[in-house]
C-alpha cells in the first residue's frame, strides 16, 4: 500500500514526464500505459495535455504510431507548432543534414504543408539547403552550420562537385616542386649521380608544408589528401615512390610513340576505311592534310 | 589477322608484282599443296605464272616447303618473313654504318637476287664499280659472313619424291676460297640456264641475308634506347650508352637463339674488355660498375645483376624491355586517342587488377561522369575490358558487379592488328600519290635524262653556258606550277616513307613483345584464366 500512497502524492504530469524523459527516442501510448499503471486513463490524458500545453512534450508520428517525446533544442519565438517541429528535426540532424523524405516521415506533415513550412523557415534564414555529393538529394540543415565532409566529399569538392581543376593544380604543384628539387640536386652535385639521387628525394610532409605555404587551398589539407594527389602523380608516371615513402621526380616519363604521328591512329572512321571504298586511304582528307 | 595478310599482300605486290601477291596471299591464309594453290587461283592466274611466282618466292626465301607423310609437299608463307622486306632500307643503313659502302653494295646485290654465290657477287661488284679491287670485295664479303649478317643456304642432302631434303649440319658462315683469276675469267656462257653448271669453284654454295641477325641487331638497338634513352651527347649519356652497348656486344658473340628471353650472363670484366677491344668506349672498372648499378636502379628490371663472379654478372631481360617499350607505345596511343586521364586509369588497372567504376573514380580523383565516359571509350577501343560478376545467377544488372580490368597482351595484339592497317594505309596512299603524279614524274625523269646527256656530259660548255642551257630545258619541260607540284609530291612521299619505316619499327616491336610474352608463360599455365580479385 505504501507504493500506491507515494505515487498518489506525486503529480501525475511529473510522473509521466519522468518516464518519457528516460526514453530518448520517444515512447508510444501503449508503453506509457504499461509503465504508469497507477494512473487512470483520464489522469494520464490530463497530464499529457498539460505537458503539451507547457511545451515540455511533443508528439511524433512514425508510420501509424504516435509517440511522445521530451521536447529538446531551441524554442523559436512566434512560430507555429509545425515550424517548431521541423526546425527541431533539422536541428537534430546537425551537420549531416536531413533529407526531405525523412522530414516528412518524422513530422507526419503532408507534402504541401511541409513545403510551406520549409519555405517559411528558409525565408527567415533559419535553415538552408545543401546538396550532397554523389546524389541529387537536397538536405536541410541549420543555416549557421558548415556541412560535414561526408556531405561535401572533403577537401577536393567545391559546390558539391569534385574540383578537377583544383586537383590538377595540386598535381602540377607537387610535380613542379619535386622537379625543382631534382634540378637543384643535379646542379648541386654535378659529379655524383648518387648524391643527385639522394638529394632529389623528398618526404611527403615537405610537400604538404609547401602546399600549405602556397595557399592554394582555402582550408587545411591533411596528409592523406596530399597522399591521394601524389598517388595520382605516380599514376601519371611523373613521380616515383621509393620503398621508404620518399618521392622523386622522374626525368621525362613521356615518350611520344611513332604511332600517333600519323592521322590513322586518331582517325574516327578508321573502321570504315577500306581500299576502294567511299572512305579509303587514297581519298582520305585527313591524310591529304597531313602530307600537305 | 586479316589486316596482317592484306599488308603482306601489299608488300609482295610492291616488291614482286601482283601475281606473286596473289599466290602469296593464298599461301599466307593456309599452307597448301601445289594442287590446292592452283585450284584457289583458278581462272585468275595461269599455271605457268603460278609456277613462276612460287619460284620467285622460293628464290627470296619467302616460302617454305616440307614433305608431309613422305608424300605431299606443302608450301607455306610466314607473314613475318614477308614483312622483313620492309626492313630492307633500315638494314641497308645498318650495314652501311657498320661496314661502309662496299658491304652495302654486296647487301644490295644479295637482296636483289635473293641468293647468290660468292663468285657471282664478286662479278656483280666488278660490274658496278670496275675500280674496286678483288681483294677488298672478297674481304668485305667475308666480314659480313663472319658477323653473320649473311648466311649460307643449306646444301641439298638428297631428294625424296622430288622434294629436296636439306642437310642439317654444315658450316653456316664459312666462306669458300676463290681466286681472282678464276672468278673474273670464267665469264658465263651467253645462254647459261643453270648456275650450277658454271665452272666456279664455289658453284652451288649460295648465300642469303641472315634476317635473324638483323632482327637481333634491331632488337638490341631498341633495348639500348629503352635503357639509356636516345638523348644528348653529354659524357654521362655516352658513358651509359657505351657500357650497355658493350654489354650487348659481349652477348652477341655468345648469343644462343634470338628467342632467348634474356642475354647470357656477362661479367663486368667481359664488358670492359669488349668495350676496349671493339673500341666502343674506354671504360674504367669503377665507372662501369657504378653505371651498371645506376641503370639497375632505374631500368625497371630490364638490367639485372645475378651474381658476383668476375666483378659481377649482368643480364638484360629482353622480355621485360620489350614489354616496357610496348607499354610506352600503348600509353602514347591512349593519350592521343582519349586523354591523359585515360592513361591514369589504364595504369591503375594494370597495378590493381579488378576494380569497380566507383573505386576507379575515387582512386584517380575524377568525377563520376568523366570516369564513366573514359571507361566506356577505353572499353570500346579495347584498352580495358569488363568482367561482370553476378551476385545472383540471373545476372540482373542491379545485382551484378561490373569489374574493369586490363589485359595487356590482348590489347597489344589488337593494337598490332590496327598497326598493320595503319602501315597498309600509308603504303596505299603512297601508291596512290605515285599514280596520281605519274605523268609529271615521267616528264621529270625525261628532263633529267636530257640534262644529264646533253648538258652535264658536254665537254665543250663552260659553267655559265651549262646552267643557262639547263634552265632552258627545265623551262621547256616544266612550268612553275608543275615544279611546285613536283616538290610537294616529293615531300609527301618522303613523309609517307619515313612514317612507314617508323611504323614498321613499332609493328616489329609489338610483335616481338608478343613472341616473348608467349614464351614467358610456362606451358602448363597457358589457357588458364586468372581468378578475379575483389578489392574492397
Amino acid at each position: 500500500m505504501a507504493v500506491v500512497k507515494t505515487e498518489i502524492n506525486v503529480d501525475p504530469s511529473e510522473e509521466v514526464f519522468r518516464i518519457i524523459e528516460d526514453q530518448q527516442d520517444g515512447i508510444d501510448n501503449d508503453t506509457l500505459n504499461h509503465l504508469t499503471p497507477s494512473l487512470s486513463i483520464l489522469e494520464r490524458q490530463h497530464a499529457i495535455n498539460a505537458l503539451l500545453a507547457d511545451q515540455r512534450l511533443e508528439i511524433l508520428k512514425q508510420g501509424e504510431q504516435i509517440k511522445f517525446r521530451v521536447k529538446k533544442g531551441t524554442q523559436l519565438a512566434g512560430v507555429s507548432q509545425e515550424e517548431q517541429l521541423i526546425y527541431q528535426l533539422v536541428e537534430e540532424s546537425a551537420t549531416n543534414g536531413i533529407w526531405i523524405r525523412e522530414l516528412r516521415e518524422g513530422s507526419g506533415l503532408s507534402q504541401i504543408q511541409l513545403r510551406k513550412v520549409l519555405k517559411q523557415l528558409e525565408t527567415r534564414k533559419l535553415i538552408k539547403t545543401v546538396k550532397a555529393v554523389g546524389t541529387t538529394r537536397k538536405c536541410y540543415m541549420l543555416s549557421q552550420l558548415e556541412p560535414s565532409t561526408t556531405l561535401t566529399g572533403g577537401t577536393f569538392y567545391s559546390d558539391q562537385q569534385l574540383d578537377t581543376e583544383l586537383i590538377q593544380t595540386m598535381v602540377t604543384l607537387c610535380v613542379g616542386f619535386l622537379q625543382a628539387r631534382r634540378r637543384k640536386a643535379i646542379e648541386e652535385a654535378k659529379n655524383s649521380i648518387e648524391m643527385q639521387k639522394e638529394l632529389s628525394l623528398v618526404r611527403p610532409s615537405e610537400i604538404s608544408a609547401y602546399i600549405v605555404e602556397k595557399r592554394v587551398l582555402k582550408m587545411a589539407v591533411s596528409d592523406e589528401d596530399i597522399d591521394r594527389v601524389l598517388e595520382v602523380a605516380i599514376l601519371d608516371g611523373s613521380v616515383e615512390r621509393r620503398p621508404d615513402g620518399r618521392l622523386r621526380a622522374i626525368a621525362d616519363g613521356i615518350r611520344t610513340s611513332a604511332l600517333v604521328t600519323i592521322p590513322c591512329a586518331t582517325c574516327p572512321v578508321i573502321d570504315d576505311c577500306k581500299p576502294g571504298h567511299v572512305i579509303s586511304p587514297a581519298t582520305c582528307q585527313y591524310m591529304k592534310d597531313w602530307i600537305g | 589477322m586479316s589486316q596482317l595478310i592484306s599488308l603482306c599482300r601489299a608488300v609482295l605486290n610492291e616488291h614482286f608484282g601482283s601475281v606473286v601477291g596473289q599466290v602469296g596471299e593464298v599461301l599466307l591464309k593456309e599452307s597448301a599443296q601445289f594442287g590446292i594453290l592452283v585450284f584457289r587461283l583458278k581462272d585468275k592466274v595461269s599455271l605457268a605464272q603460278i609456277r613462276k611466282a612460287l619460284a620467285i618466292l622460293e628464290q627470296h626465301n619467302l616460302v617454305s616447303f616440307e614433305l608431309v607423310n613422305a608424300q605431299r609437299i606443302v608450301y607455306k608463307v610466314n607473314p613475318w618473313d614477308v614483312l622483313m622486306l620492309l626492313k630492307i632500307p633500315r638494314c641497308g643503313l645498318i650495314i652501311k654504318t657498320l661496314y661502309q659502302d662496299v658491304a652495302e653494295s654486296i647487301y644490295e646485290e644479295i637482296i636483289k637476287e635473293g641468293r647468290m654465290t660468292l663468285s657471282d657477287t664478286l662479278r656483280k661488284m666488278k660490274e658496278r664499280n670496275p675500280s674496286l679491287s678483288f681483294e677488298e670485295a672478297r674481304s668485305k664479303f667475308e666480314t659480313l659472313a663472319k658477323a653473320e649478317f649473311i648466311i649460307r643456304e643449306p646444301p641439298i642432302d638428297c631428294y625424296i619424291k622430288g622434294c629436296p631434303i636439306f642437310a642439317q649440319k654444315f658450316e653456316q658462315f664459312e666462306v669458300p676460297a676463290v681466286t681472282e683469276a678464276k672468278v673474273y675469267l670464267s665469264e658465263p656462257p651467253a645462254n647459261r640456264k643453270r648456275k650450277a653448271e658454271s665452272g666456279d669453284s664455289d658453284a652451288g654454295i649460295y648465300w642469303k641475308i641472315n634476317w635473324m641477325r638483323f632482327e637481333r641487331y634491331i632488337r638490341d638497338e631498341l633495348i639500348l634506347d629503352q635503357i639509356v634513352g636516345s638523348k644528348t651527347n653529354s659524357p654521362r649519356d655516352q658513358l651509359f650508352r657505351g657500357t650497355i652497348t658493350a654489354l650487348l656486344k659481349a652477348c652477341e658473340t655468345r648469343a644462343t637463339t634470338i628467342f632467348a628471353l634474356e642475354t647470357v650472363p656477362v661479367s663486368l670484366y667481359d664488358i670492359i674488355k669488349t668495350a676496349n677491344d671493339e673500341k666502343i668506349a674506354t671504360i674504367e672498372k669503377g665507372n662501369a660498375a657504378f653505371v651498371l648499378s645506376t641503370i639497375i636502379d632505374e631500368s625497371n628490371g630490364v638490367l639485372r645483376k645475378i651474381g658476383e663472379s668476375g666483378g659481377g654478372l649482368y643480364v638484360i631481360d629482353y622480355g621485360r624491355g620489350m614489354q616496357l617499350l610496348a607499354q610506352s607505345h600503348i600509353e602514347s596511343l591512349i593519350r592521343e586517342q582519349l586523354d591523359t586521364k585515360a592513361v591514369r586509369i589504364f595504369r591503375l588497372l594494370q597495378r590493381t587488377g579488378y576494380l569497380e567504376e566507383e573505386q576507379i573514380e575515387k582512386l584517380i580523383m575524377l568525377n563520376p561522369k568523366e570516369t564513366r565516359e573514359l571507361l566506356y571509350a577505353m572499353n570500346e577501343e579495347n584498352y580495358v575490358f569488363v568482367q561482370p560478376l553476378g551476385k545472383t545467377s540471373d545476372f540482373a544488372p542491379a545485382r551484378t558487379f561490373y569489374l574493369y580490368r586490363t589485359d595487356f597482351n590482348r590489347t597489344v595484339r589488337l593494337v598490332e592488328e590496327s598497326t598493320c592497317k595503319f602501315l597498309l594505309n600509308l603504303m596505299l596512299r603512297r601508291e596512290h600519290e605515285e599514280k596520281e603524279h605519274r605523268a609529271l614524274l615521267d616528264r621529270n625523269e625525261k628532263m633529267e635524262a636530257i640534262i644529264a646527256e646533253n648538258v652535264d656530259n658536254n665537254e665543250e660548255l663552260d659553267e655559265a653556258a651549262r646552267s643557262q642551257q639547263r634552265a632552258e630545258i627545265e623551262q621547256i619541260y616544266m612550268n612553275d606550277a608543275d615544279r611546285t607540284l613536283l616538290g610537294r609530291h616529293k615531300n609527301a612521299k618522303k613523309k609517307l616513307m619515313g612514317s612507314e619505316i617508323e611504323i614498321e619499327r613499332v609493328l616489329y616491336l609489338l610483335h616481338t613483345h608478343l613472341v616473348f610474352a608467349e614464351r614467358a608463360i610456362p606451358m602448363k599455365k597457358r589457357g588458364r584464366t586468372r581468378k578475379p580479385l575483389i578489392i574492397a
